[in-house]
């Protein structure tokens, strides 16, 4: 890669009703390690209604020069204006890298803007090496049983960064005596794409975040017939309650504001004990801080066992039974 | 109203896919296939419409090898009108390929609405969709958990699945695409007619081998992950797991 303008490297960094969402800023660790401790040449990217003034915190306290970036369609995630703003930064700086968190809207702006542009497109970035043949990107593939990794080769890269993967350390501070703010404008071009509102999904009320034990069940347990099973395994714990993967609420065997991972709730328990669950990337990004992690699923390749302390290879529908029955005899 | 769905043919992920030889895809030989589970759900939202808006004609399209006609095959007897192989036998192509082939094709066929689902299943890059949109310069929205179809007014009003389960609310003017997200209904089963009306049909074909090379995905290679060393598997029969896995729990305090 290399670049002749001012930036390098342009990180988007997340916001929602003006606000700045700051794991976002774990994009600044990741760049670190692509340009081997060095964050001289990185603009951050703020958009938002009104954001110059967060733009001023952030300058200060993080001392990376910025572009703000304001508009009225920003007030909500708007990829659409998104695309538009990366393509006036890509004609002003043509920076080597451009890199966003990975989530769903990103996607859908980095690999619109890629496609314009004809930029080399990679989501979900967990991984980064130097190699003999140069930089290698790691990502996620099979529900995470199997890897791709990615030789860079293009001299520019759009790419999403998986939250959590590059952690922001306190000596990562780039101290900078002045930082730079930059208003960048957009068209105000009439498009077909409009956010009209935000909301919490009306069914995401629970108790999983305040709960000591999480039980998950997964689609592994079989049938909703066998949710019993996983309900009479949380009340052998204080404290505990019953989480799902996204399949077992998208059967409607349990409502979502059961679900645990990227697009549920992220949670961090005492234990977190997966019954059937096959470990998808979104669902470990969710759970995968939880203090001690137990998994029982039958196939040894389950890609939850890359996480668990514990690992129990056997059938839930013919372990579980056994297990509650152990405990109750001793219990005895 | 001109409907046309993208769907993927991906290997089952339960089975446990070994990496070919050269590293680029997994051995096919014991492998099953079938369709993204995503675009299940984003063809069920296309048949839905159908049935709600008289007149609307559904298309299924899908790019990659021969073997892929089986999840269009699936399409036809779920209700789609008609369908479209693509055929590459370059395999796999990247999103960009995939893109560039389904755009070229929607671009002369007026639809209204194009739908996708929100990723594949084996690739996992949430690309595809948004990357077709822009080439055929239409509104996207992505994870869609509801879509609502104004066709007088030609607008479509989709609730949109973030992280953390928080909801935006969209519209999007007609032509649009979209992608749509798991749960969002419930994909049907075939019903015997609609297998026995399958059967008249058959996918019209078009050689996709026109991309040659220029877009050729960058060098990559596929591996394994790395093994947990830090996790400790528990062994024995049944009844010893269960019962060291008790004891690591009352030791941790945690059972009651």
């Amino acid at each position: 890669m290399n670049s002749s303008g001012r930036y390098k490297a342009i990180a988007v960094i997340d916001t929602i009703e003006d606000k700045i969402l700051h794991q976002s800023l774990e994009l600044t660790a990741f760049i670190n390690q692509i340009y081997q401790g060095s964050t001289s040449g990185l603009l951050l990217v703020v958009t938002g209604r009104n954001i110059i003034e967060e733009c001023r915190i952030l300058a200060d306290k993080s001392g990376f020069d910025i572009a703000a970036v304001e508009h009225n369609g920003f007030y909500y995630p708007n990829p659409d204006l998104l695309v538009k703003t990366l393509n006036v930064l890509h004609e002003k700086y043509r920076p080597e890298i451009f890199c966003l968190t990975n989530t769903i809207r990103n996607c859908s702006a980095v690999s619109a803007f890629s496609a314009e542009c004809g930029l080399q497109c990679i989501t979900g970035i967990e991984l980064v090496s130097e190699t003999d043949n140069g930089l290698m990107l790691q990502r996620n593939i099979f529900n995470g049983k199997l890897k791709e990794k990615i030789i860079v080769s293009a001299q520019q890269l759009a790419v999403t960064v998986n939250p959590g993967a590059f952690q922001l350390k306190q000596d990562d501070a780039h101290i900078k005596s002045e930082t730079f703010i930059e208003k960048v404008e957009i068209d105000e071009e009439v498009s077909g794409y409009k956010p009209v509102s935000i909301s919490e999904s009306s069914d995401m009320e629970s108790s999983l975040e305040d709960a000591d034990v999480i039980i998950a069940a997964g689609r592994g347990i079989g049938k909703p017939e066998n949710l019993q099973m996983v309900r009479d395994v949380v009340r052998i714990f204080n404290n505990a309650a019953i989480g799902a993967s996204r399949p077992v609420c998208d059967n409607r065997w349990l409502p979502y504001r059961h679900q645990v991972g990227v697009t549920g709730k992220t949670v961090s328990p005492k234990l977190y004990m997966a019954i059937g669950i096959s470990g998808s990337q979104q669902h470990i990004a969710g759970m995968k801080n939880s203090q001690c992690i137990v998994a029982v699923n039958m196939d040894a390749h389950a890609a939850i066992f890359s996480v668990a302390d514990y690992i129990v290879i056997e059938d839930v529908n013919v372990f579980i039974p056994v297990f509650l029955k152990i405990y109750h005899e001793r219990k005895r | 109203m001109k409907i046309l769905v993208c769907i993927k043919q991906v290997p089952d992920i339960e089975s446990n896919p070994e990496i070919r030889c050269d590293s680029l895809w997994i051995k096919e030989d014991n492998i099953a296939f079938r369709m993204n589970r995503y675009d299940e759900y984003a063809l069920e939202e296309a048949l839905l419409i159908k049935e709600t808006i008289p007149g609307t004609t559904l298309d299924v399209i899908t790019a990659g090898p021969e073997r892929a006609s089986s999840v269009l095959i699936k399409g036809l007897e779920k209700g789609a009108d008609n369908a479209v192989m693509i055929i590459c036998e370059r395999y796999p192509l990247s999103s960009y390929e995939t893109a560039l082939l389904i755009s070229n094709y929607a671009s002369d066929n007026n639809y209204d609405i194009i739908f996708a689902g929100v990723m594949s299943e084996d690739a996992m890059q949430c690309t595809t969709g948004p990357m077709i949109a822009s080439l055929l310069s239409i509104p996207c929205v992505v994870s869609s958990v509801k879509t609502s179809v104004d066709y007088e007014e030609k607008i479509i009003t989709v609730e949109s699945e973030l992280e953390g389960g928080i909801i935006e609310t969209v519209t999007l003017s007609i032509p649009c695409l979209i992608t749509v997200q798991t749960g969002i209904n419930q994909p049907r089963y075939p019903s015997l007619s609609g297998k026995m009306r399958a059967k008249g049909l058959k996918p019209s074909v078009i050689d996709g081998e026109y991309l040659k090379s220029g877009f050729n995905k960058s060098d990559y290679k596929l591996g394994y992950p790395d093994s947990n060393v830090n996790g400790v598997t528990i062994t024995g029969t049944s009844e010893e797991k269960a019962v060291k896995l008790l004891e690591i729990l009352h030791e941790r305090g945690l059972l009651l």
